[in-house]
């Protein structure tokens, strides 16, 4: 497992855990948590919902995109997202850095 | 899980190549689609946007095409909406003839998905289902 994939499944637990149901900013990318999201996530907010689960926006270059799901699934979609991008050129300034 | 997407992006053909390439890469992600179903999804938003482009928003570099996705368990839909006046659905039905060299693409759209809503003229909407998952 990717060392920035457990960094990130640690800090997404606070959002899960969070009572009531908090909205924190965790970028823009300037200030990453992990690597995993800062390239090319640009920015992300999490929120905790009653079911325990998390919701999460993030801007990843023209895109908008929101879900909802498990802690598992939000690490997951994550890493995948940044897997699909991370390597390519389809968004101008991904994998650059 | 529930997993949206909306991009909104001029319409230099550039610029609308990138977020249909972004939106396919973001429905990916899910992997609730093979490669084969990917590329159906691909074609068939090519077609929409570029229907969009041309016929919506009549090149207007000016006017804006966006793309949104809604995947809710195993079924995607998929709206590409555009700034122009709209079509007249009576219109749409008309479109699609063997003979002509134009009108293809909605046919096409509507093979491939089986379905094609539009809404005010200008809102194009598929509904993905899961039988594009191989």
């Amino acid at each position: 497992m990717a060392e920035s994939e457990q960094e990130l499944r640690e800090k997404l637990r606070e959002f899960e855990q969070a009572k009531p149901p908090v909205i924190r900013s965790v970028a823009p990318a300037n200030q990453p948590v992990s690597k995993l999201l800062a390239n090319p996530v640009s920015t992300a907010e999490f929120e905790s919902t009653r079911s325990g689960g998390i919701k999460c926006r993030l801007t990843l270059g023209p895109a908008l995109i929101d879900f909802e799901g498990s802690l598992e699934e939000t690490v997951q979609i994550i890493t995948r997202l940044t897997q699909e991008f991370a390597k390519s050129n389809i968004i101008p300034g991904a994998g650059l850095s | 899980m529930k997993f949206q997407t909306s991009l909104q992006t001029s319409s230099r053909f550039s610029d609308v190549i990138m977020a249909t390439d972004v939106a396919i890469g973001c429905l990916g992600a899910t992997r609730l689609y093979g490669q084969n179903g990917l590329y159906q999804i691909q074609l068939v938003l090519a077609e929409l946007v570029a229907n969009s482009v041309e016929h919506g928003n009549k090149f207007d570099l000016s006017k804006s095409v966006e793309i949104k996705m809604e995947t809710v368990n195993d079924d995607t839909t998929i709206s590409v909406i555009d700034d122009g006046p709209g079509i007249d659905p009576a219109v749409l039905d008309k479109l699609h003839n063997p003979e002509s060299l134009r009108g293809h693409g909605l046919h096409m759209v509507k093979q491939i998905t089986g379905n094609l809503g539009v809404k005010d003229g200008h809102i194009f909407t598929i509904l993905i289902q899961n039988k594009h998952k191989e």
